[in-house]
C-alpha cells in the first residue's frame, strides 16, 4: 500500500507540474527579461511584461468556456416508393428514391424531415445561463460531385436560457428558436394529440430499445410521443416565474408561432407577433389559472388593417383522491377586415374518475367551443375560414391548418362544437381493453365541407404531394405532416340543420407468449359519422353525409432482445351519401376503400443504435370516383443513432 | 481502509487536474443574441403612400460559436461558427449555419506573434484607423446597447479593421535601455475576377523604438501601402503609400506628467485607368503634434496642438467612413410608393446593423455635412488645418468623468472657389456616477454630451452651416441587477454647405448645394435586466422624430419596440 501511496503521489505532482506548465508557457517571455540582467529597472520590467501582456491578448483568453455537453442523432433515411398506379399530380416520379421524408418534383432543397444528423451542442458559461443549439445536416444524395444537397442549417434548436433564483421565486428566461415548444392550455396554447399508428417509425421516436416501446405501448394508450410536442413551436421571449410567493406563477410569451406568418409574407416582415400570458396559483396539489391569447397582427404592412384574435380563459386542475377534474372556460374574440365578433363562450371540462368508483377507469369529457374561439396553435381544430394560419390575407382554401367541420378523433376538440366524448379502459384477462366514443355537433353550419382523416397508412399517403390541400384526382386532399385529409363537400340547397359527428373508437391489446418471446397484438377499429344533425351514437345507415370505417391489426413479436419483427393489416373505407358531391363519372357518391399491409424489423444493434425497416403495400379504390386509385409499394429504412 | 480513501482522493485529484491541463487544448468562446424588432413609421412622408411599408415585424436569433484548439503551446487555431435563424421562420428554412471567422494564431520561438487569416489590423488616426463618426462617448446606456449589436455584427472592434490576411507582431529588447516593437501586416481587399481587375492588397507595419520610462522616448516609423497587383493587360493600376513618422517625449513624475507627441508624413497616390488612358498622380503630406500635461492628484488631463493635413493626404484606410452614405436603412428602406430611398436618420446611423461598410475605400465617400462636417473622415480628413485643445478630468473614486475637446480649423486650399471655410467643432460631456456620490448601493448614472459643429465660408459660394447633436442618459438600478434604461439624442443642423462630389481619382467634380434645417430626435425608454455580468435581457421603446423644416412633407416618426437577450462567453 506504501508503494501505491507514492506512486499515485509521483502522478499527482507530474499532472501538477504538467499543468502548471501549461499555464506558465504564455509568460516564459516576459520572465525571461526580468531574469535577464541587462534590465535592472523595475520600470522598464513593467513595461515590457505589458507590452507582452498586450500582444498575448488574443492568444490566451480569459474565462472561456471550457465545458460543453454534447449529445445528438445520426438518421440516416431512405424511402422508396413504387406506384403501379398512383394521383396524377404525385409529387415524384411512381418510382422514387428518396432520402427525406417529403421530397418535392420542383426542388430537393423544397423539402422537410428530420435531418441526417444533429449535433446539440449545450453550452452554460455561467451559472443560471445557458445555450443550446442543434446543428443540422442534410444530404439527398443526388448522385453529383459536388452535390449542392448538403447543407447545414438549424432544424429545431437555438435558444438560451436564463435563471435567476430569488428569495421572490424562480424566473427564468428562454429566448431565441429555432423551435421552442409551449404549452399553456389546451386553448390557447398547446398542440393537437392525433393518435399514432404503431406501426409507423417516427423519427423523432426516441426509445433506443424497441422491446420497451412496444411493451410500453402494450401498457400505454399509445405510443409515448415526446413530451415537448404537448407544446406550439414558437419563437421568441419568454419569462416565467415559479415559486412565488402564494404560491402564485405565471409565463409571459412574445414571438411567434410556426403559424404566424407564412409564405412571401415573412420576407415582407409583415407585422405578426403573439402575445401570451398566464398567471397561475397552486393549492396544494391543485392549480387554477388565468390565460390569456393574443395574436396581433395586420393584414400587410402597408394599409395596416388589423388582424386579431384573442381568447381569455381561466383553467383549474383538481386532484383528488379519485377524481382528477381539468376544466378550462372563456371565450375568444376576432377581430378582421371582415368580422368584428363578439365574444364566443368556450368550454372544456374533462373528469378522470377512479375505477374504485366506477369499476373501471372512465374518462368523461364536455366541450363547447365557438366558431371565433381562434388560435390556431392550440389543440382545437379549426373551422372558421376567415382567420387562416398566416393571417387573413391568406386564403383558406391553402391552409393546411384549416380543418373545416373535422371529424375528428375520439376526445379531440374543434371549434365550432359542441359535444363530449366517453373513454373507458380495462383489462379483461388478456386482453387490454380501449373503448372510447364522442359526439358532438357544430354551432353553427356556416360551411358544409366536411373533412375526414385518412388513417390508413397516413404518413404514406402524406408524401404523394406534400403540405398541399386541394391535391388528388378531385383535388380535394389536403396533406399535412405525416397526415392526409379529404374534403367532402355536401351539396345541399337547403341548409337547415346543424351537422352531428360521431366516433367510436376500439383498441384490443393482447400479450401473449409464443416461443417463448413476448408478441403482442393490438387491433384498433374505428367507425365516425357525419349526419344532417345530432345523434348520440354514429349513424350506421346511409343517412350520415359520410361514413368511415377503419380497422388496423398489428402484430409485434420481440424475437430477441434486440429484434422485433412487425406486422400490420389496415382497411378504411369513407363513404358518402347521395347528399355529398357525386361523381362526375357515374353521379354516385363517394365509397371509397383502401387496403394496407405492411411488414418490418427492428434490430437495435447497439445500445443507442438501431435499424428499422418497414415495408407497405398498399392500394386504394372508389367505386364511384374512378380516378380515384393508386395502388403501390413503399420501403423505409431508418438508421438512427443517438450520441 | 484509511489508505484506499487517500488513493480514491487522489485519484480523483489526478483526474481533475488532468482535466485542466487537457481542456487548455480546447476551449470555447462566442455570443449569443436573440432580437425582435416591432417597427410603425407615420407621419406626412407616409400620408399619400399607399405601397411603401409602414409597419413591420423582424429579429433572429443566432449563436456565434467559437472553437479554439491549441494543440501545442504555441499555436492555436480559431474558427467561429454562426447559427442564425430568422424571426418566424420554423424547422430549417430562413437558416443558416457558416463560419464567421477563421484564424490561426501562433508563437515563434516564444517571440514573434503571428495572425493567419480573419484578422483585426489598427495603426494609427492617419494610416489603419476605423475611425468612428459617430459622437457617443457620453450616449445613453439604452443607445449604447444598440450601437454594440452594430458594431459586433461589423467587426468594429475599437478602430480596428477586420481583413483577410496576415500580421505579426515582435519586441525585441535592443539594450538595457531601448526595445524596439514591430508589428506588420498583408492583406488582400480585393480580389481579382480574372478579367482586368486585380487583386488589391493591404499591407504596412509599424517600427517603434521605445527608450526608459522616464524620461520616456518613443519614436516610431509607419508604413501602409494599398495597391493592386495589376499586369500590364489589367484596366486598372492604383498604388497609394502612406509614411509617417509619430514621436513621443515625456516626463512622468509622481504628480504630474508632460509629454509631447505627434505624428507627421506623407501619402503618395498613383492611379492608372488603362481603359480610358488616364493616369493620375498626387503627394501630400500632413503634421499633427500636441502637448499633453496631466495633474495625477485631480485625474486632469489638458492637450493642445496643431494638425494639418494636406488637401490631396490619400490614407484610405484611416479615411474610409464606417457608414456609407448612401445604405438604405434597414427598417423602413423604401418611401414615397417605393420609388425613393428613406433618408438616414440618426437613429438608422447608430442602430441599424447593415449599414455599416466593411471594406475600404480609394475613394472618399460623399459627407453627410448634418452628422459630420469638421471631420468626417477622422482626424485624417484632408483639407484641415488649425489647432486643437482638449481637457480631461476623472474624479477620484469614480465619481465623474469629464472630457471636452475643441478644433478650430480651416481650409488649406480653396474648394471650388479660392475662399477657405473655417470650421469648428466642440464636442465633450460629463458622466455621473451618482450611487458613487451619493453612497448609494444601487447604480445610478447620469450622463450628457454635446458635439456642437459650425463651419462657415464667405464670399461667392457663402457656407453656413451648424449642426449640434445632444446626447443624455440616464440609468437607474431600481432592484438588484435590473436597471431603467432613459436616453434622448437631439440632433439639429441648420444652412447651406456645398458638398463635394467626387470622382474615381477623389477629384472634386461637382458640388451639391445643401441646404438643411432639420431637427432630429431620439428618445428611448426601457429596462435591461442583468443575469450576470455577460447576459442581460432587454426591452425598450423608441420614438424617433425627423422633421425637415424646409420640406415638411418629408416629415416622419418612428417608433420601435425592440427585445433582446444577449450572452457573452
Amino acid at each position: 500500500m506504501r508503494v501505491i501511496f507514492k506512486i499515485s503521489l509521483f502522478i499527482l505532482l507530474s499532472f501538477f507540474a504538467f499543468s502548471l506548465k501549461a499555464q506558465q508557457a504564455d509568460t516564459t517571455a516576459a520572465d525571461s527579461t526580468q531574469n535577464d540582467s541587462f534590465f535592472p529597472a523595475d520600470g522598464l520590467k513593467k513595461i515590457n511584461k505589458q507590452a507582452w501582456e498586450d500582444l498575448k491578448k488574443e492568444w490566451l483568453p480569459q474565462d472561456v468556456l471550457e465545458k460543453i455537453k454534447v449529445s445528438g442523432t445520426v438518421q440516416f433515411m431512405a424511402f422508396y416508393r413504387s406506384m403501379n398506379q398512383y394521383y396524377p399530380d404525385l409529387a415524384t416520379s411512381p418510382r422514387n428514391l428518396s432520402f427525406i421524408a417529403y421530397p418535392s418534383a420542383t426542388s430537393t432543397g423544397n423539402s422537410t424531415g428530420p435531418p441526417l444528423m444533429e449535433l446539440e451542442i449545450e453550452g452554460r458559461p455561467m451559472p443560471g445561463s445557458v445555450f443550446k443549439v442543434g446543428y443540422s445536416t442534410r444530404q439527398f444524395y443526388t448522385g453529383q460531385l459536388g452535390d449542392t444537397s448538403r447543407n447545414a442549417f438549424i432544424r429545431e434548436l437555438l435558444k438560451f436560457e436564463a435563471v435567476k433564483y430569488t428569495d421572490f421565486g424562480t424566473f427564468k428566461l428562454v429566448a431565441g428558436g429555432g423551435a421552442n415548444w409551449l404549452n399553456i392550455s389546451p386553448m390557447t396554447l398547446s398542440n393537437k394529440n392525433f393518435r399514432v399508428d404503431p406501426f409507423d417509425k417516427l423519427p423523432w421516436d426516441w426509445y433506443n430499445n424497441s422491446n420497451k416501446k412496444y411493451l410500453n405501448y402494450h401498457k400505454n394508450p399509445g405510443i409515448r410521443t415526446d413530451e415537448r410536442f404537448l407544446g406550439a413551436p414558437v419563437q421568441g421571449f419568454s419569462l416565467d416565474g415559479t415559486g412565488l410567493p402564494g404560491g402564485f406563477g405565471f409565463l409571459v410569451f412574445y414571438g411567434r408561432s410556426n403559424r404566424s406568418v407564412l409564405g412571401t409574407d415573412i420576407n415582407l416582415n409583415i407585422p405578426a407577433n403573439l402575445f401570451v400570458t398566464r398567471v397561475d396559483k397552486s393549492i396544494r396539489q391543485h392549480k387554477v389559472g388565468l390565460n390569456y391569447y393574443s395574436h396581433l397582427s395586420n393584414t400587410d404592412n402597408v394599409h395596416g388593417r388589423e388582424d386579431r384574435r384573442m381568447i381569455v380563459s381561466t383553467d383549474l386542475r383538481l386532484r383528488l383522491s379519485r377524481f382528477r377534474i381539468f376544466t378550462e372556460l372563456g371565450g375568444g374574440k376576432i377581430i378582421n377586415p371582415s368580422k368584428n365578433s363578439s365574444w364566443d363562450p368556450a368550454v372544456d371540462f374533462r373528469m378522470e374518475v377512479d375505477k374504485s368508483i366506477t369499476k373501471i377507469p372512465v374518462y368523461l369529457q364536455y366541450y363547447q367551443i365557438g366558431l371565433n374561439v381562434v388560435s390556431q396553435e392550440s389543440a382545437v381544430m379549426q373551422s372558421n375560414t376567415l382567420t387562416p394560419s398566416g393571417g387573413y390575407q391568406r386564403s383558406w382554401t391553402t391552409d393546411n391548418n384549416l380543418d373545416l367541420n373535422v371529424l375528428q378523433e375520439t376526445g379531440m376538440l374543434a371549434n365550432n362544437r359542441r359535444g363530449g366524448s366517453l373513454k373507458m379502459e380495462e383489462k379483461f384477462g388478456p386482453f387490454k381493453v380501449e373503448i372510447g366514443t364522442s359526439a358532438s355537433q357544430e354551432l353553427q353550419n356556416v360551411n358544409n365541407i366536411i373533412t375526414v382523416q385518412h388513417r390508413a397508412f397516413s404518413f404514406t399517403r402524406s408524401r404523394f404531394r406534400p403540405f398541399t390541400n386541394n391535391s388528388g384526382p378531385y383535388q380535394r386532399v389536403s396533406n399535412r405532416n405525416r397526415r392526409s385529409y379529404e374534403r367532402i363537400a355536401v351539396t345541399d340547397t337547403v341548409v337547415n340543420y346543424k351537422k352531428g359527428f360521431n366516433t367510436l373508437d376500439l383498441t384490443v391489446k393482447y400479450l401473449v407468449k409464443f416461443l417463448n418471446h413476448d408478441l403482442i397484438f393490438a387491433n384498433n377499429n374505428f367507425y365516425g359519422s357525419v349526419s344532417d344533425g345530432f345523434s348520440p351514437i354514429p349513424g350506421f345507415d346511409d343517412k350520415p353525409f359520410i361514413r368511415t370505417f377503419y380497422e388496423e391489426f398489428s402484430m409485434f413479436y420481440l424475437l430477441t432482445k434486440k429484434v422485433v419483427l412487425l406486422g400490420s393489416v389496415s382497411t378504411e373505407r369513407v363513404m358518402g351519401n347521395t347528399r355529398t358531391v357525386l361523381s362526375p363519372e357515374n353521379n354516385k357518391p363517394m365509397d371509397q376503400t383502401s387496403m394496407g399491409y405492411g411488414v418490418g424489423i427492428d434490430y437495435d444493434f447497439g445500445d443507442r443504435a438501431g435499424l428499422y425497416i418497414r415495408h407497405r403495400w398498399i392500394r386504394q379504390t372508389d367505386k364511384n370516383f374512378m380516378l380515384d386509385k393508386f395502388r403501390g409499394q413503399e420501403t423505409q429504412i431508418e438508421l438512427k443513432v443517438f450520441f | 481502509m484509511r489508505q484506499k480513501r487517500i488513493l480514491i482522493f487522489l485519484a480523483m485529484s489526478c483526474m481533475m487536474l488532468f482535466d485542466r491541463a487537457y481542456a487548455q487544448i480546447l476551449f470555447f468562446d462566442g455570443l449569443g443574441r436573440a432580437v425582435v424588432t416591432n417597427d410603425k413609421l407615420n407621419g406626412e412622408l407616409i400620408k399619400d403612400d399607399t405601397v411603401s411599408a409602414n409597419k413591420t415585424t423582424s429579429g433572429y436569433t443566432l449563436l456565434d460559436f467559437g472553437i479554439n484548439v491549441k494543440p501545442s503551446e504555441n499555436f492555436k487555431v480559431r474558427a467561429e461558427f454562426r447559427a442564425r435563424n430568422n424571426f418566424g421562420q420554423f424547422f430549417g428554412a430562413g437558416t443558416s449555419v457558416n463560419i464567421r471567422q477563421f484564424k490561426i494564431d501562433g508563437l515563434i520561438k516564444d517571440r514573434v506573434y503571428y495572425s493567419l487569416g480573419d484578422i483585426d489590423v489598427e495603426m494609427t488616426p492617419y494610416t489603419v484607423f476605423n475611425n468612428d463618426e459617430l459622437y457617443h462617448k457620453f450616449e445613453s446606456e439604452v443607445f449604447a446597447i444598440r450601437r454594440r449589436i452594430a458594431e459586433y455584427e461589423n467587426f468594429n472592434n475599437g478602430n480596428m479593421w477586420r481583413l483577410q490576411g496576415l500580421k505579426s507582431n515582435t519586441i525585441l529588447n535592443i539594450n538595457s535601455a531601448l526595445r524596439l516593437n514591430m508589428h506588420g501586416f498583408f492583406t488582400r481587399t480585393r480580389l481579382s475576377n480574372n478579367a482586368g481587375i486585380p487583386d488589391r492588397f493591404l499591407t504596412g507595419g509599424s517600427i517603434n523604438f521605445v527608450r526608459g520610462v522616464n524620461p520616456f522616448f518613443q519614436a516610431g516609423i509607419n508604413y501602409v501601402g494599398f495597391f493592386d497587383n495589376a499586369p500590364a493587360s489589367d484596366q486598372v493600376q492604383y498604388i497609394n503609400h502612406v509614411l509617417t513618422g509619430n514621436y513621443s517625449i515625456g516626463i512622468f513624475r509622481e504628480k504630474f506628467s508632460v509629454e509631447l507627441k505627434g505624428e507627421s508624413g506623407f501619402s503618395s497616390y498613383d492611379y492608372n485607368n488603362r481603359k480610358k488612358d488616364t493616369a493620375v498622380s498626387y503627394n501630400d503630406y500632413f503634421i499633427d503634434t500636441r502637448l499633453i500635461g496631466s495633474l495625477k492628484s485631480i485625474g486632469l488631463k489638458i492637450s493642445a496642438g496643431y494638425i494639418n493635413v494636406g488637401p490631396q493626404f490619400s490614407s484610405p484606410s484611416a479615411q474610409t467612413q464606417r457608414i456609407y452614405p448612401f445604405t438604405a436603412p434597414d427598417v423602413f428602406p423604401l418611401v414615397m410608393n417605393s420609388t425613393v430611398t428613406r433618408s438616414q436618420t440618426l437613429f438608422d446611423r447608430f442602430a441599424m446593423e447593415r449599414m455599416y461598410n466593411q471594406s475600404i475605400s480609394p475613394v472618399l465617400f460623399q459627407v453627410l455635412p448634418q452628422y459630420s462636417n469638421v471631420l468626417p473622415y477622422g482626424l485624417a480628413t484632408p483639407n484641415r488645418k488649425g489647432i486643437t485643445a482638449g481637457i480631461y478630468q476623472a474624479g477620484s473614486k469614480k465619481v465623474y468623468e469629464l472630457e471636452a475637446e475643441a478644433f478650430f480649423l480651416s481650409d488649406i486650399v480653396g474648394e471650388g472657389t479660392k475662399q477657405l471655410r473655417n470650421y469648428m467643432l466642440i464636442r465633450g460631456g460629463l458622466a455621473l456616477n451618482i450611487h458613487t456620490l451619493a453612497n448609494i448601493k444601487r447604480n445610478i448614472i447620469l450622463s450628457g454630451g454635446i458635439k456642437n459643429e459650425n463651419t462657415k465660408r464667405d464670399g461667392f459660394a457663402d457656407v453656413n452651416f451648424s449642426s449640434m447633436l445632444i446626447d443624455a442618459g440616464l440609468s437607474i438600478e431600481t432592484i438588484k441587477d435590473l436597471d431603467i434604461l432613459a436616453g434622448i439624442k437631439l440632433l439639429n443642423a441648420k444652412g447651406n454647405e456645398y458638398v463635394m462630389v467626387r470622382d474615381e481619382y477623389n477629384y472634386a467634380v461637382s458640388f451639391i448645394d445643401y441646404n438643411a434645417d432639420i431637427n432630429q430626435k431620439v428618445i428611448s425608454g426601457g429596462l435591461r435586466y442583468r443575469f450576470t455580468e455577460k447576459s442581460f435581457a432587454t426591452v425598450n421603446y423608441n420614438k424617433v422624430f425627423m422633421d425637415d423644416n424646409l420640406s415638411p412633407g418629408n416629415n416622419f416618426d418612428m417608433n420601435q419596440l425592440f427585445l433582446n437577450y444577449t450572452v457573452r462567453f
